[in-house]
């Protein structure tokens, strides 16, 4: 393989990962949990400022033509760790701004307006993370000490970004298969019912704000240390609905449907308009790319809800069980005692 | 009346949307081991008294004292259904999305169990501890019937199985006193009467049940005790014999 057609395949695998451990932070709070945030796409970006401020060093560095708060230069994995941990603290904090009489729809009106403000800010803001322009030449992890080309260097970081899959796939099946899990799920189903059952609603729905935004920031310093940029323009509201079409096209609440939702949603459609060549008005192409991932979210909410893989329920073999036999015994007794 | 000490008592419970009085000065007992009726035409305010009861709604006044001595208003919903004090609804609330069986498991695990650390580091604990919920579960679905439906999503059941599943999710907390709120509504003939018997059981192995019901037949059959509502307020209490005896109850019902 050619050494560009190598860098290309490296690419889309690095970005995948990236957005694997983003797709699957997002289906646990949406897909298991019922969380309709909008607002996710602003986890990920602040775990991927977090990394950015924790590898650049101070804001005079690089000529000073950069401003932005706080840096310091921590060595790996540190930064990636403390971006985890910024994308689960920002996470609580709107899973208590929306945690009284703000539920369902509001509460997603109020994060969609989080993520618009969110944006207006760090815009605004140019002291705090750059502005528009935002943060650039971030550094990534070991590339100056471990003397590879640049194709090497990312076939290293395939690798590295695969880790941390594991590691995300790791925690999210065994939340999903857990009494967490089906705690989650029944939350979601019927949140009166779950109350009524001894199940502690606002804290099942804590843990799934707070271990999806760990895994968003995560996603973020991932993803920001390999491409070495970012600015407001990568998080967008709009870019939320990406992984929320995702998880619809994929199957909300399987873990491995939404892997193929994202391969779909995130990578397919974008990688393959890529190749369309160009007609009609210049970002034409961009604009449907859009429109084809509204109209997936809107095909398959209608035609086939629960997506390409449906969340599969966990089975169990009762017949022989022991409590099987003697309620059946009871219940006999019973018609008997009825019988006149 | 039982001679025995009630187990959960309402007292002088009041309740007013806006200038509305929905509930006044409502006040009663559930004794063990028996089945109470709450009777009362539409709009009593039956059901703001089981929900008051189970916490879902605030009282503006009064209380309700469970197991001799503990107040339950200030405690949200999910410490009185841990403590015994255990609803069902008039619309069925089954988890539809999880599996019959998965649905009595959630509801008979400890919650101690249903947090992070159990997930991710004792695995072993839980694991262990599900096998003793499933001889349970397995029983209770074998008792209604509905073995065969193990594995199918509750979504997919009738509107009398979605009852006995209910019915048997609650039970999996081994409450004390069980509030039942039309459990009879949209059942068919055959259902009905299976949840009648199994009432009756519950009953004879001491357990307190509050019953909403409209049908006063199946009241008249299952319920020692009967307390009458009509327009917010306790009207009468007795058997379902003195009840309609007195001829302000029958006004009542047909007035309301």
């Amino acid at each position: 393989m050619s050494s560009a057609a190598q860098f290309y395949l490296t690419n889309i695998l690095v970005f995948f990962g990236v957005d694997l451990i983003a797709v699957w932070g997002l289906n646990l709070q949406f897909g298991v949990t019922g969380i309709v945030n909008f607002a996710f796409i602003v986890l990920q970006s602040a775990g991927a400022y977090t990394a950015a401020l924790l590898t650049l060093g101070p804001s005079s560095g690089n000529g000073g033509f950069q401003h932005y708060f706080g840096g310091t230069r921590l060595p790996f994995p540190l930064p990636l760790i403390a971006a985890g941990f910024v994308g689960a603290i920002l996470s609580a904090l709107l899973a208590i701004l929306t945690r009284r009489r703000l539920r369902g729809d509001y509460a997603a009106m109020v994060l969609l307006v989080v993520s618009l403000m969110a944006t207006t800010i760090v815009q605004n803001q140019s002291g705090f993370l750059n502005g528009s322009a935002g943060l650039s030449l971030v550094p990534a992890p070991f590339q100056s000490i471990m003397n590879l080309t640049l194709v090497g260097y990312a076939w290293f970081y395939v690798g590295l970004t695969a880790v941390l899959c594991l590691i995300a796939l790791a925690v999210v099946r065994a939340i999903s298969n857990s009494p967490l899990g089906r705690a989650m799920r029944a939350s979601r189903d019927n949140e009166e019912s779950a109350a009524a059952i001894g199940l502690d609603v606002s804290r099942a729905r804590m843990t799934a704000y707070v271990v999806g935004g760990a895994l968003a920031g995560v996603s973020g310093a991932l993803l920001v240390q390999y491409i070495g940029t970012w600015a407001p323009g990568a998080w967008l509201y709009p870019e939320t609905f990406v992984y929320f079409a995702a998880v619809i096209v994929g199957g909300r609440g399987n873990v491995l449907g939404v892997a193929i939702g994202s391969l779909l949603v995130n990578i397919a459609i974008v990688e393959v308009t890529r190749y369309l060549p160009q007609f009609g008005p210049a970002g034409f192409i961009d604009a449907m790319q859009w429109v084809v991932i509204g109209l997936l979210i809107m095909a398959f909410l209608w035609l086939r809800p629960r997506g390409i893989v449906p969340e599969r329920a966990r089975q169990y073999d009762l017949a022989r069980r022991p409590g099987a036999g003697r309620a059946a015994s009871r219940e006999s007794a019973d018609r008997e005692a009825e019988a006149p | 009346m039982t001679d025995e000490q009630p187990i959960l008592s309402v007292r002088r419970v009041r309740k007013s949307f806006g200038g509305v009085h929905a509930v006044e000065e409502v006040s009663f007992d559930a004794a063990p081991a028996a089945i109470t009726g709450l009777i009362g035409p539409n709009g009593a305010g039956k059901s703001t008294v089981i929900n008051i009861i189970s916490g879902s709604l605030q009282p503006s006044g009064g209380s309700v004292i469970f197991a001799g001595h503990q107040e339950m208003l200030g405690l949200p919903p999910h410490r009185r259904s841990r403590l015994g004090l255990v609803r069902t609804f008039q619309r069925s609330g089954e988890f539809g999305g999880l599996t019959v069986l998965e649905n009595l498991l959630v509801a008979g695990t400890d919650p101690k169990e249903i947090s992070l650390r159990s997930a991710l580091i004792m695995r072993r604990r839980w694991r262990r501890d599900e096998g003793g919920l499933l001889d349970r579960a397995a029983e209770m679905l074998a008792g209604f019937g509905m073995l065969d439906k193990a594995n199918d999503l509750a979504a997919n059941l009738s509107g009398g199985q979605k009852r006995l599943l209910e019915l048997g999710r609650a039970l999996m907390l081994t409450p004390k006193v069980l509030l039942l709120d039309e459990p009879f509504a949209g059942v068919s003939p055959v259902i009905a009467h299976q949840i009648e018997i199994l009432l009756k059981r519950l009953a004879a192995e001491g357990l307190a049940i509050l019953l909403v019901e409209h049908q006063l037949d199946v009241i008249g059959r299952l319920c020692a005790q009967v307390v009458m509502m009509a327009q917010g307020r306790v009207l009468s209490t007795g058997t379902m014999e003195e009840l309609r005896g007195d001829p302000e109850v029958v006004d009542a019902y047909l007035a309301g």
